[in-house]
Order: C-alpha cells, then sequence, then structure tokens
C-alpha cells in the first residue's frame, strides 16, 4: 500500500518534471469577446487564435481555390444572409451532384464538439477537411490545394504571418479556418437583449417562451437548451420517420441504438436557416412545431421526451407562439456583421 | 532496378552503419544503431504496380495501384524487459521507396528479444486530422465524414477465378476495432554495434494463405465503416497477424 503510495508519488513527480512542448505562437493574440449569457469558449490550446490566423481563414473561408475547379467557397452553401448554411434544401457541388442532407448553419460553433448532422467530425480543425475533399462537395485534392496556395502572390506570406512559415500544410489551412469559424458568435438577438433588460417581448413572444419550456406543452427545452447555446449537440431521434431513411449517428458509432439519430440544431437564427430538419424537410417553423406536436413518428429509437409527449398537446395558437418566440432568435447584427464577410 | 534500388539502400546503411561504427579499445563511447525496414512482397514476389501479376489464395490474379499502411510504436523489448520505443507513427508506402526505410535510432546495449508494433494508428491519435507528418490528411489515409485514419490500404484490380474481365479492387482497412498490435520475436544484441532490422510483410497471407481465406470476388470494396465490415475487419485482423516476421542484420 504504502509502495504503492511511493510510486504514485513517483510518477507524479516524473509527469511533471515533464517538459511541456509549447508551440511557438506566432501573430497578434486574439481574444474572443463572449457576449452576456453565453459561456466561455475553450479554445485548443494548440490552436491560439490570432488576428492573422483569423483573417487567413477568412480569406480561406471565401476562396473558392479550396475547390476542384476554383468555382465554389466554403461561403457557396454557407451563406452569411442565411445564418452560414444554404437555403436550398441539399446543397450542390462542383460536379453538379446533391447530397442528402441540409448544409448545416455555422454559429457558435466553437461550443460543439462534434460535427456534421451525424457528429463525423471530432473537433472544428479535422471537420474542415470534410467539404474541402468530399467528392460531391467542393471536391479537391488537399495536395492540389496546397500546390495552388503555395503559388498565389498572397498566401504564402499569409500564412507566414499566422503560422510562423510560409509552408502551406493541411494542418495550418484546417486551423486557420476553424479560428475564422470560433469567431462567428450570434448572441445579440431580440432574446438577448429581452434578458438584458434592454427591450420588452411582446405578449405573444412571451407566451412563445412560456410554452417552450413548459414541459406539457412545447417542452423544447429538453434539447434545445435555454438561454445560450438553445442546443444540447447532443445526438436524439425526434421521429421523422418510422422506417429510417437515413441511419444518421449510426454510421458513426455503429451502434443499433443510434439509428436515425442527428445532431441537436441551435435554434439561433432559426428564422434565418431554412429549410429545416437534417433533410430539410419542412419549409417553415410552424411545420417544425407542428411535427413536434403531433407529427412525429414512433419507433425503437425514438427520444423518450418525445415518446412521452401527448400528441396534439398545443392549439395552434400556442404553436404560433412558439414560433413568434423563436423569431426572437434572429441576430440581424450576426448576418450583417461585416467581420464576417 | 527495383531490386537494384533495393540493394544500393541497403548498402548505403550498411556503410553508414560501418562508418559511425567504433572500435572496443578506443576511449570513444561506443554507441549502438538500429533502423527498421518494411519489405512488403506477395508470397516472396517482389511488388510492382499496375500489373496483374499476383495470385492470392483464392487463385485470384491481383495488381496493385496502391499499397500503403500505419504502424505506430514500433518498440525493442529487451531481455530484462525493458522497452525503447523507435517510432511513434509511419506510412509506409510502397510507392516510395524511402518510406520503407525507418530513420536509424541509438539504442541503448542489450539483449532485444523482441519487436513490437502496431498495424496502425493508435486510438488516441486516430480521431483527429489536425496532425502532421505521416498522419498529415494530405497523404490519403483519412475518412474525412467519421474522422478516422485507414491503417491499410490496397486498391488495384483482379480477375474473378470464374471470368476473365478484370474488376477494381478496394481495400480499406481501420477503426479502432482494427488496431492490431504485433510482437516478432528476434535475437539482437546491441554492444558496439549497428544492426538493421527487416520485417517482411506477405501481403498474400493478408489475404488468407495459412489463414482465413478473403477471396475477392463479391468481396472487392470494403470500406472498414460499416456494420458489414466487421466479419472482413476481424478475418483480416486474424491474417494480418500472421503476416509479418523480423529479421536481424548486424554489422559490427
Amino acid at each position: 500500500m504504502k509502495s504503492g503510495l511511493y510510486i504514485l508519488i513517483f510518477t507524479a513527480f516524473l509527469a511533471s518534471c515533464k517538459p511541456e512542448v509549447e508551440e511557438p505562437v506566432y501573430g497578434t493574440p486574439y481574444t474572443l469577446v463572449i457576449p452576456q449569457g453565453l459561456p466561455n469558449m475553450a479554445i485548443p490550446a494548440n490552436n491560439p487564435m490570432t488576428y492573422e490566423g483569423i483573417a487567413l481563414g477568412k480569406r480561406l473561408f471565401y476562396d473558392p481555390i479550396l475547390s476542384g475547379d476554383n468555382t465554389q467557397s466554403c461561403a457557396s452553401c454557407h451563406l452569411q444572409i442565411n445564418g452560414f448554411t444554404d437555403p436550398n434544401q441539399f446543397s450542390t457541388g462542383i460536379d453538379g451532384v446533391q447530397g442528402n442532407r441540409n448544409a448545416m448553419p455555422l454559429i457558435n460553433l466553437g461550443w460543439q464538439t462534434k460535427f456534421f448532422w451525424d457528429g463525423g467530425a471530432n473537433g472544428l480543425e479535422s471537420q474542415v477537411l470534410g467539404p474541402i475533399t468530399n467528392p460531391i462537395e467542393m471536391h479537391e485534392d488537399l495536395a492540389n490545394a496546397i500546390a495552388e496556395l503555395s503559388a498565389d502572390s498572397d498566401y504564402p506570406s499569409l500564412f507566414k504571418a499566422a503560422f510562423g512559415s510560409e509552408e502551406i500544410t493541411s494542418q495550418s489551412i484546417m486551423r486557420a479556418i476553424a479560428q475564422f469559424e470560433r469567431t462567428l458568435i450570434s448572441g445579440n438577438s431580440k432574446y438577448d437583449k429581452y434578458i438584458r433588460g434592454e427591450v420588452q417581448l411582446t405578449q405573444q413572444e412571451l407566451d412563445g417562451l412560456n410554452l417552450f419550456s413548459d414541459m406539457d406543452k412545447g417542452d423544447c427545452v429538453h434539447c434545445h437548451v435555454m438561454g445560450s447555446t438553445f442546443s444540447d449537440f447532443e445526438f436524439r431521434n425526434t421521429g421523422l420517420d418510422s422506417i429510417y431513411t437515413d441511419a444518421g449517428r449510426y454510421l458513426i458509432t455503429l451502434n443499433e441504438n443510434d439509428r436515425g439519430k442527428f445532431k441537436t440544431p441551435s435554434l439561433r437564427n432559426i428564422e434565418l436557416t431554412a429549410p429545416y430538419m437534417h433533410d430539410g424537410r419542412f419549409q417553415t417553423l410552424l411545420e417544425c412545431v407542428q411535427h413536434y406536436n403531433t407529427g412525429f413518428h414512433y419507433s425503437q429509437n425514438l427520444d423518450p421526451n418525445l415518446f412521452f409527449a401527448t400528441k396534439g398537446r398545443m392549439t395552434i395558437q400556442e404553436m404560433e407562439a412558439i414560433v413568434a418566440f423563436m423569431k426572437t432568435l434572429t441576430d440581424t447584427e450576426f448576418i450583417t456583421n461585416p467581420a464576417f464577410h | 532496378m527495383k531490386r537494384n534500388m533495393k540493394n544500393l539502400l541497403f548498402l548505403t546503411i550498411l556503410s553508414t552503419a560501418v562508418f559511425f561504427g567504433c572500435r572496443k579499445d578506443t576511449e570513444i563511447k561506443c554507441k549502438n544503431y538500429v533502423s527498421v525496414h518494411f519489405n512488403n512482397h506477395v508470397s516472396g514476389n517482389d511488388i510492382l504496380f499496375d500489373t496483374l501479376a499476383y495470385t492470392n489464395a483464392a487463385g485470384e490474379l491481383f495488381s496493385f495501384s496502391i499499397l500503403k499502411y500505419y504502424v505506430s510504436h514500433v518498440t525493442l523489448v529487451q531481455d530484462n524487459g525493458n522497452k525503447v520505443e523507435l517510432y511513434a507513427h509511419e506510412l509506409i508506402d510502397e510507392a516510395n521507396e524511402l518510406s520503407t526505410f525507418l530513420d536509424r535510432i541509438e539504442i541503448p546495449e542489450g539483449h532485444y528479444t523482441t519487436i513490437e508494433f502496431n498495424l496502425g494508428v493508435d486510438s488516441i491519435h486516430n480521431h483527429s486530422g489536425d496532425q502532421v507528418g505521416d498522419l498529415d490528411p494530405i497523404n490519403g489515409m483519412i475518412w474525412t465524414w467519421n474522422t478516422g485514419y485507414i491503417f491499410y490500404k490496397h486498391e488495384g484490380n483482379f480477375i474473378s477465378s470464374t471470368s476473365g474481365s478484370a474488376q477494381p479492387l478496394v481495400y480499406h482497412y481501420g477503426t479502432d476495432n482494427g488496431l492490431l498490435s504485433l510482437a516478432l520475436p528476434i535475437s539482437m544484441h546491441a554492444f558496439n554495434s549497428n544492426h538493421s532490422i527487416r520485417i517482411d510483410f506477405d501481403i498474400n497471407k493478408a489475404y488468407g494463405v495459412n489463414g482465413v481465406l478473403i477471396p475477392f470476388t463479391n468481396n472487392n470494396n470494403h470500406q472498414s465503416v460499416s456494420v458489414d465490415d466487421l466479419p472482413w475487419i476481424n478475418k483480416m485482423k486474424d491474417n494480418f497477424g500472421q503476416s509479418f516476421g523480423a529479421s536481424v542484420f548486424t554489422f559490427e
């Protein structure tokens, strides 16, 4: 017992003596301004934010150089005016091929840990690789992208300013875009102003707010957590189908209980990000609320919160009030912020 | 030509070893070095790309257009149990001969009885593309929609024993479940000496010579990431376990 303790102490000593490998930090440190009401954002230690990194990431985000035929950029399917999503049900890649899921909005990504509708990417940096290399999206070969960026008159010096070397790597591309994406913070909606005591909500919006949280009515808050991110970022089956056409989270985990589950999206700017659901099947917010009121289908993996919910528990007026509340989450400053375009 | 290249590389390593070798009667502190070479072959035949020159255990002709795989934590074990890790993650690419010769490393003196390594990328590194060097996603060894490395990639063509036309062959092996630890016996006395360890990898054994037969017919596209692939991954893992052998070459 005692010797075990010594080993522990010794191990702790060894661990504390191990030299920490600090990656050199280049550029000018950038401190994110987190709006009141949102939690602190954990920035990966190996990718600290800098003005230069963010500016480079923004330029890459908007540059079609990252697609196979230099016709599409990230922004082609993630439009700021639409909360950085695609107003089309399915996006069309450079080869004219459509996917089978609706583009995800890019809002408050720094609080999320898993990306894509099925959570297949474990970090914002790794996520960047997906759309760039996917044959039905930007269909670019990484080596080709790096060759083009390296031959460009501006990029080598921009990479040097951000990461200390003119040598462009897939890692520095991923890290720059992730830095820019972490700045895409929305926290100044009418709802946020209401919470800060700056504006009043209408009676209908207030009714909606209460119904949104009411366990016997909207019961939205279990997943669309009230007050900050408006998502728990878990994977849930919302009863869209009784026979799953898209296996969702199952494709990643191979766990039968994950069939037909998709990531809970944030409701911030939800008014701007139509169409809705992973497959963009609903055009309006009212259709979405109706789905949760009467439309959901029972199946083995249906979320328990819905399984126990009573169908038809809300009137049309109540559903309309919830929609009115959701529209208070629209942040017009976010979609017009010049720092983002 | 390819054989000559291999010999040339081997000679270079040998002469470097002799050059750095030390004499026991000098006061200079002597050192021991080892390097590791992964020698890929098909039942003893060298690998040439894009030629249907190989026959698997199921009697099907097949070829290679790509043959790449990851090895990780290549470690030597001494008879007293001490371990020396030589390399963390290495991408072996048959199309790039230099990648099959790993760097020369200084090791403590002693008697080494085992060389251990994983076929694949360890689970700590397997789920992020934000990495450099041999794990850089530019190497085309990563699934980007479900972040994880392809541990073993063989692409080419094959001709089924029952039909005469060539069809594509795609074997992408990976997932944490597919990570295989190997331990191969060696006998290596490191004392003022230089060593090269050759790891022979017989691709045909991976497809079932002496193991579980994995015919290509009706079975020619594997991505490792659907549940349908699990039985295949497990078979292949068993076979990989029997596909490697180690030989030690010592130079004073």
